[in-house]
Formats: structure tokens, sequence, C-alpha cells
């Protein structure tokens, strides 16, 4: 089976605005998530929402975005690339490889290392700004090309 | 919710496995394109062979065998494969006979190569002639070939591979390219190339105006002299169609006149564009199965393009062959040089319509963000 091909026919050939989309959709996720966590470490009362609302909506979230960007993310490395130029691609795809080393470090975190816990907020805010990275690399460029 | 943490592992599992099989497929793909045409290596500094001969329309394929990227590039300014990742293979297929000096443009210095395309059993629309000077490569100032016998209608198409400006100018002012720049840095990237079109049979003396004592030449014209007009007359077909597959375009090496249309459909299942390097030509994303119009440069000389889906392996030249003076009303159908897509590729490229969406998002993105991380910063610690 043609993953690539696939993909277009589910996308209606248009597998890179797809990808866009859910990158940016992602962005988004992953904005909601920094302020989700310092809402229920209680360092922000915005959202007006109780910590244990934003515990539980934080885990929600946190599990969409991971699955939308492993769905990008293998699209991406079986799929066409972008607009493109090289030093793009390069950094791209080392933001790309930080943000899953990260995510690793969260996981280590919470379920291996709860010594690691004061290093939580760190590894999130890393994560969003890596997503910020890996947007700014990839739908920035696809939409300034245009 | 026990089924929700399992959804990034399942999504995980189950795009591992499709993905398999399809790299495969591609590289299955990749193997039965690698079978036709010239095999050569790229390798840590240096080009394998370092000169490879061709009939015209063979197709070349470089494989990276290196560990670092690399180029082949033109330095007549006439292809770029872009960078080549270890491992990874480009192509190139060549219509138009001559010698081409090519380099990595990474290692400019180090890694240069010759390619020489010998015509094919159909007579050449186009013949290169390069312009040579000690520039960059070492040589001494010359023409390559300084003597060529062409047809009446075959356009010449001057490349300039060395550090120093040049012309190509007949003696008895019967055609001239004009001043073809060199590349970067005395020669050290790739020059530029110009084209005239030859429709007056004779024999042509012909040479360098900057450099007029050491770089001569003699063309020869045969054949049936062309009606009395303009010298830069067409020899190319003023409409041209041009195939996007997955992935490549065929021809990659279409010729079109000057101003002509340019026609590029989607055969195969992916989007891909008609993108020009050097020039505001862009078909915008062509979805599969719909075609799009350019209208070509009106300057002749070599256009090379890619696709901004797949640049790394999708690209091609466009060879505009002088402006066709004879039916005005072809370029007057023709659309603009920034022609969007026709209606068949779903009107506009979705960059435009994403746009909005984008920017919201990042604003959102950045918004929550922001106050998150502040929050974090600024929270007050509780005294122990």
């Amino acid at each position: 089976m043609d993953l690539v091909q696939l993909l277009n026919d589910l996308t209606g050939g248009q597998l890179l605005l797809w990808k866009v989309l859910l990158t940016s959709a992602i962005f988004a996720c992953a904005g909601l998530q920094v302020l989700l966590a310092a809402r229920f470490y209680e360092a922000s009362t915005v959202p007006p929402i109780s910590t244990g609302t934003a515990a539980r909506t934080h885990r929600l979230n946190g599990k969409l975005t991971v699955t939308l960007a492993v769905v990008v993310a293998l699209s991406c490395l079986v799929g066409p690339a972008g607009p493109t130029s090289p030093t793009r691609v390069l950094l791209h795809s080392v933001f790309g490889s930080l943000v899953f080393g990260l995510l690793a470090a969260k996981y280590t975190a919470l379920k291996l290392r709860p010594s690691w816990g004061p290093y939580l907020p760190w590894i999130g805010s890393g994560l969003f700004l890596t997503f910020a990275a890996i947007w700014g690399t990839s739908v920035a460029d696809y939409v300034t090309a245009r | 919710m026990r089924a929700l943490r399992l959804l990034p592992l399942l999504a995980l599992t189950g795009l591992v496995l499709l993905a398999a099989p399809a790299s495969a497929a591609a590289a299955g793909s990749a193997r039965a394109a690698a079978q036709a045409g010239e095999q050569a290596k790229i390798v840590d500094f240096d080009f394998s062979p370092g000169r490879i001969t061709v009939e015209a329309g063979t197709t070349v394929t470089w494989t990276n065998t290196g560990s670092r990227p690399h180029t082949a590039t033109d330095r007549g300014g006439t292809f770029d494969t872009k960078p080549v990742a270890p491992r990874a293979k480009a192509q190139v297929t060549l219509s138009t006979p001559g010698t081409y000096f090519y380099f990595c443009r990474i290692n400019p210095a180090k890694m240069n190569g010759v390619l020489v395309v010998e015509p094919g059993p159909d007579e050449p629309r186009a013949v290169r002639v390069q312009a040579v000077d000690p520039g960059f490569v070492g040589d001494k100032l010359r023409f390559d070939p300084p003597e060529l016998t062409v047809a009446a209608g075959t356009t010449l198409l001057v490349a300039n591979v060395g550090g120093k400006p040049h012309t190509l100018t007949a003696d008895n002012g019967a055609f001239d390219t004009g001043i073809v720049d060199p590349g970067a840095q005395g020669g050290r990237f790739a020059g530029h190339n110009a084209s005239v079109t030859l429709n007056q049979a004779g024999t042509f003396k012909f040479h360098c105006e900057i450099h007029p004592a050491a770089m001569k030449g003699t063309v020869t014209v045969t054949g049936e002299a062309a009606a009395a007009g303009p010298a830069a007359a067409s020899a190319g077909p003023r409409e041209v169609d041009v195939g996007a597959v997955d992935f490549g375009f065929e021809p990659d090496n279409a010729s079109v006149a000057a101003g002509g249309k340019v026609t590029v459909t989607n055969k195969g299942q992916a989007p891909h564009t008609m993108t020009f390097d050097d020039v505001q030509l862009d078909t915008g994303n062509i979805a599969p199965g719909a075609t799009a119009d350019l209208t070509a440069p009106d300057a002749p000389g070599s256009y090379s393009y890619r696709c901004n889906v797949h640049p790394a392996r999708m690209r091609g030249v466009l060879v505009v062959l002088g402006r066709d003076t004879d039916d005005p009303n072809a370029q007057a159908a023709a659309p603009p040089p920034a022609a969007a897509p026709s209606a068949g590729a779903g009107g506009g490229g979705p960059g435009a319509g994403v746009s909005a969406f984008v920017l919201a998002a990042a604003v959102v993105a950045a918004f929550l963000g922001g106050i998150g991380i502040s929050a974090f910063a600024l929270r007050r610690r509780p005294a122990t």
C-alpha cells in the first residue's frame, strides 16, 4: 500500500494543506497546554476553572496533541515535504526530533522519575517553544512561499 | 479514558505498519527509475566518473554515495539538482547537445565534472556553446566548441561557465547574445546563459565583444534560409505540454517559443507545482488530474524549475527559443505570466485560504503559551 497515495486520497489531493491546518491546530493546543498547566500548578487564575478540571483537560488535550503530532510527523517522514530550502528542512527536522525527545523526558518525569517533577514546567515550556519552532519552519514557510 | 491514553500509541503503530510497504514501494520505484539512463556517483568530494558522455535525451542519475550532501549544478545555469542527501539520487535529462561543465555548489572548489551531450537521431533544435575563461575553472579564453555546424532555425544556447562576462557576437552583426554574466565570486558559482536563433544559411564568424582577440569561432548554418524576418524568430512550438508525475516532469527539458503557453498536467497521485527558480512563474498547487497554464518568459534562455511539493526529486528546465512574432494572437490569448491554476486545479492556491486560519492559530497559541509561561515565571513561591 502506498501511504502517500492513501494520504492524498484521504485529503482530496490537498495533503500539504491538511498538514498546515493540523500543525497550526497542534501549535494552538500546545499553547493551551501551557495555560492549563499554569492553572493547575496555581501559577495562574486563568482560565477560571478548578485545578482538577484544568488537570483533566490538560491530559485530554495532551493526548489529542500528541496523536496529531504523531500523524503529522509520520506523514512528513513518508510523504511530500512542503516548499523548502535545505536549511529550513534541517531546522525543521532538528525541532521535530527534539519535540519527541522532550515528550520522552516529560513521560519519564511523570512515570519513572517523580523527583524530576520540579522540571516539568520547564519541559512543558520547552515543548511549547519547540512546537512554535516547528510551526515557524513549516507552516509559516508554506504560507509565505505562496 | 484508558482507550484515550492508548490513542497515540495506536496511531503510531497503525501508521508505521502502513509506512513500511509505502517505503518499500518508493524504494522500488526509485530502483526502476535508476535502471534507465546513465548512472554516475557523487563521492566525498568528487564526481565519479568525472566525465560522462551521453546521447541527447538520456537521463543521467547521480547517486550520492558520500556522507555529505552535494549537488550537480551546471556552471552555465541550466540545471541544478539542489542538495542531494547521502544515499539519495538526483536525475537530469538534457536534450540540448553540447558540453556541460558542472560542479557541486556546496564544494565548488573541489568537485567539478564534465557532461558531454551528443546529438541524438533527431536534428537538435538547440545546441549549447560554452564561453570558457581562466576564471574559476583554470581554463583559457575560448568558445567550446569553437566551430560548429547547425541546421537553419537552430538556437545557440550560450552558457557562461567562466568568471568573466562574455558575448557571442557575429562578426557581421547578424546575431548577438548581449553580455552574458558570469557566476558570482568570479565564476565560483553558476553563471548565466543566453540564446540566439540562426535562421539564415551561411558561414558566420563570431567573437566575444569583451575578449575579441582570444575568443573566436565559426558557425555554419545549413539548409534553406528562413523567410526574411527578425533573427530571433522562434524555433520552438507556441504551446507545449508538460506532465507532472510521481515524481518527475515529462519531459523535463521542454522547448517553447518565447511567450508561448506551457500546460502542466498533474498525472500523478500527489499534488505538484511548476515553480521557476529565477523568474516569478508558479502554477501553485495542481491537484491530481488537474491542469494549469503558464506563459513562458519573453527572454530566450534556459529556465530551471521545480515542484515546490517535491523539490528534491522533481526538477526540470524550460528552454525558451526566441520570440515568435508570426502570430501575435497566440500571446494575446495566453494568460499572464503569474497565471493561477485553471479551474481544474481546484481554484486558487490553498495558501490563500489557509492564511487567516494559520495566523489566528499562531496568535492564539502565542497568547496562551505566553500567558502560561509568564505565570510560571512570575508565580510566588510559598515561604518555607
